[in-house]
């Protein structure tokens, strides 16, 4: 075992919170917060030029050729700032889908675009059932001649509002299993019969923002089916593993920063003559916390090198954000509670990641989900 | 970053798991439920602990490294291997960071050899959270020590051939100033040993009295008066429970296979929503202990091991442990309470005799209050 970042990690890691300090502070992101895209394009076009968004494409795509772990420090980093940016949305759940089943074309076409700044995507995937499983896409896409119809509603969808592509999960046909008949579509945003209806919700910034996006008689061509007609569910099930993932990374990233808030002010803070945090009752709580959000570092970050390892990971991965959900939820209370009234204050950052964990912690599926795959896992 | 063993390492574990597996069968097997039965659940063969240190196993630590030592740590705990090697090998890290050249030769052979196993002689009647507090005396007379007082909740102490005793050797300088430590046999004159019949975990706890009880002076460790230090920093193995890692692993394994081997109205118990929940939930825990005590591991083959690091390994996996005994009780239901022999039981009485030992796990070896302090104080650095 080695938990050694590597030399190169390390640069990275700490040029990545160089920028987020210096270019995001708290103020930019309650700005974003009012703002009806929930990102800013101008700091998205800093990442691309610094090559985050092609982080982990191959060269031949524009992209830098980093491996997942790469990918995890930046997620850890931008979940510390509280990063507002469509990211997950583009480069993971819409690049990675089209990295792992697009055709050379598509890749070609694509790729060089998203890692350059100039194409925002996402992935319609859950609907009003709002499961993460197959079971649940009810969307339909009927094939006539040469092109696909799509009718259906989906719910949840991360930035859609703000995307050029949409990659919507339908159903073709019926199998055996739910898993069969399920095609992913590349979809353009604005084809006729595509309404989408930003949703009003706990967090709206980044891929916390979240669209109801309807299809109605949309029209889509045959070639822009990403992967195999009917087997889709296996790479998306893949993006699924890796977007779980980077959404650990953030929430590690935020879990540890609010730490670091609630140690500071508590080392300042003084009442009946002390600092609190020198009350044991306040300590105890702070361990637990470390406990959570160590526990939480130890389970992503195992989780993503298993991702760049390329071993099978499913148990890992749903262990990861089971744990890393009720970590996030409960050390961003904790704070809120160690800061007292003041942590309540809209105003105070306390609240920007209490609101934040509350949406991460459904997103991709919440621990119960998980903790049913953890059992599968099992053997149960 | 590297979340797997070395390849070489891998082989080890293999080559362990083999043997364990083919050698805790038959007579071996039936001795421990033999044991299980008068409530031993650490039990400890000297010949079985002689057949591993003829394999070289009981001292990799020193031969292989950290991480070999615990990954046969691991694997003994997961087989339950009656085997003496935790004390044995947090004393032997105490000589080998500050004993002799003549007692490494004479004393770490003997401890991985399995001619001495060890019990902690550390907490006292008076003292246990607080040890420095300690008032046993070892005062100097010429080439030997004289010892006296009283140690007390001393695990293993009615099997083990000796002591590591923390003494005062120095009043007039603070607590933490005048202790030193000494390797005692338990067969010296003056030696007492009274049973101490604990709620469950061992039957070999108990109290021992040393009643002037002469000890070589070759047998003191390290420097006089700085016992402390030496206590303290061997506390970053003895808060190294991978053992512990594997028995949780091991119970998980056999509460998977009870739940689906077991029906109620026609129906596997794993088929229970409840029952897969909470069964994830404690195996995610037990995988978070499994992470944060190879952390330690880990940061111990860089240097010294950050203290709060082996107090979050030891206190979460004790925790753990606690609410997997629970589980394994609501698992069972009315059955769980039965203990091993009766007619009934389920799982030979593991859930009756884990949870009755399981007050234990959050006092012993430093409760969970004082851990999380060391948490608060030496891991985020919050103010006394």
């Amino acid at each position: 075992m080695d938990l050694d970042f590597s030399e190169e990690q390390v640069m990275f890691r700490t040029m990545a919170r160089d920028f987020m300090v210096k270019e995001c502070p708290s103020t930019l992101v309650r700005e974003l917060e009012e703002s009806e895209e929930g990102y800013s394009p101008q700091l998205w076009r800093r990442i691309a030029d610094l090559g985050w968004l092609g982080l982990t494409f191959p060269e031949e795509y524009g992209g830098a050729g980093g491996d997942f772990l790469d990918l995890a420090i930046l997620y850890d980093e931008m979940g510390r700032a509280i990063f507002p940016s469509p990211h997950l949305a583009t480069v993971v759940l819409g690049g990675h889908t089209i990295l792992e089943c697009g055709t050379e074309e598509q890749k070609q076409e694509l790729l060089p675009k998203i890692a350059r700044g100039d194409l925002l995507l996402s992935l319609a995937l859950t609907e009003p059932s709002a499961r993460y499983e197959p079971i649940a896409i009810a969307t339909k896409a009927s094939a006539q001649g040469e092109e696909y119809v799509i009718n259906g509603s989906k719910l949840f969808v991360p930035n859609a509002n703000i995307a050029d592509y949409l990659v919507c999960v339908a159903r073709t046909g019926d199998g055996a299993t739910p898993e069969e008949g399920i095609t992913l579509f590349l979809v353009d945003a604005h084809t006729p019969g595509i309404a989408c209806t930003p949703l009003k919700t706990i967090s709206e910034i980044g891929h916390d923002k979240q669209c109801e996006v309807t299809f109605k008689d949309v029209r889509v061509p045959k070639k822009n089916i990403l992967g195999k007609l009917n087997q889709g569910w296996a790479p998306l099930a893949k993006i699924i593993n890796q977007a779980t993932v980077a959404l650990c990374a953030e929430m590690v990233g935020g879990a540890q920063a609010v730490l670091e808030m609630s140690v500071e002010y508590s080392k300042e803070r003084v009442a009946f003559g002390r600092p609190i945090g020198s009350f044991q009752s306040l300590q105890h709580k702070m361990a637990n916390m470390l406990i959570e959000v160590d526990g939480a570092w130890l389970l992503t970050y195992q989780a993503a090198w298993m991702i760049g390892e390329g071993t099978p990971c499913a148990k890992q991965v749903a262990m990861a954000k089971a744990w890393t959900s009720n970590a996030y939820r409960r050390v961003t209370a904790d704070a809120i509670q160690i800061h007292g009234a003041y942590g309540f204050c809209s105003e105070v950052d306390t609240t920007l990641y209490y609101r934040r964990a509350k949406a991460v912690e459904f997103a991709l599926g919440d621990p119960r989900f998980q903790r049913r795959i953890v059992a599968r896992e099992m053997g149960l | 970053m590297r979340f797997r063993f070395t390849e070489e390492q891998e082989r080890l574990k293999q080559e362990i798991k083999d043997y364990f597996r083919r050698e805790i069968s038959g007579e071996l097997l039936e001795w421990l439920e033999r044991q299980r039965e008068k409530d031993v659940l650490l039990a400890e063969s000297p010949e079985f602990t002689h057949k591993l240190a003829e394999k070289g196993w009981l001292g990799l630590q020193y031969s292989h490294g950290f991480q070999e030592g615990s990954i046969f740590e691991e694997g003994s705990g997961y087989w339950r291997a009656p085997v003496a090697y935790h004390n044995e090998r947090i004393v032997g890290a105490i000589i080998q960071r500050a004993g002799t050249e003549e007692q490494k030769e004479h004393f770490l052979a003997k401890l991985t050899s399995g001619e001495i196993t060890i019990c902690l002689g550390y907490t006292e009647p008076g003292c246990g959270s607080d040890l420095a507090a300690l008032v046993t005396r070892a005062v100097q007379d010429g080439d030997e020590y004289v010892i006296n007082g009283q140690k007390a909740y001393t695990t293993a102490v009615l099997t083990a051939n000796h002591a590591i005793v923390a003494a005062r050797t120095n009043t007039e300088v603070p607590k933490h100033k005048g202790i030193s430590l000494f390797l005692v046999d338990m067969k010296s004159p003056g030696v007492s040993i009274r049973p101490l019949p604990m709620m469950g975990w061992s039957a070999d706890t108990g109290e021992v009295f040393f009643d002037d009880v002469r000890v070589p002076a070759f047998n003191l460790i390290g420097e006089k008066d700085r016992g402390w230090y030496y206590l303290a920093e061997a506390m970053d193995i003895q808060r190294v429970r991978v053992g512990e890692v594997g028995m949780q692993r091991r119970m998980i394994e056999e509460l998977v296979k009870f739940v689906k081997e077991t029906e109620i109205d026609g129906e596997p118990l794993s088929n229970d929503p409840f029952i897969r929940d909470v069964l994830a939930e404690r195996a995610i825990e037990v995988e978070v202990a499994r992470l944060f005590n190879y952390r330690s591991v880990w940061a111990a083959t860089k240097g010294p091991v950050p203290p709060h690091y082996t107090s979050m390994g030891t206190m979460y996996l004790r925790e753990t442990s606690q609410r997997l005994a629970q589980t394994a009780t609501e698992i069972m239901g009315l059955y769980s309470p039965l203990k091993i022999g009766s007619k009934w039981a389920y799982l030979r009485g593991s859930a009756e005799s884990w949870y009755r030992a399981a007050p234990a796990y959050t006092i012993a070896g430093g409760t969970s209050e004082i851990q999380r302090n060391v948490i608060a104080i030496r891991g985020l650095g919050l103010p006394t």
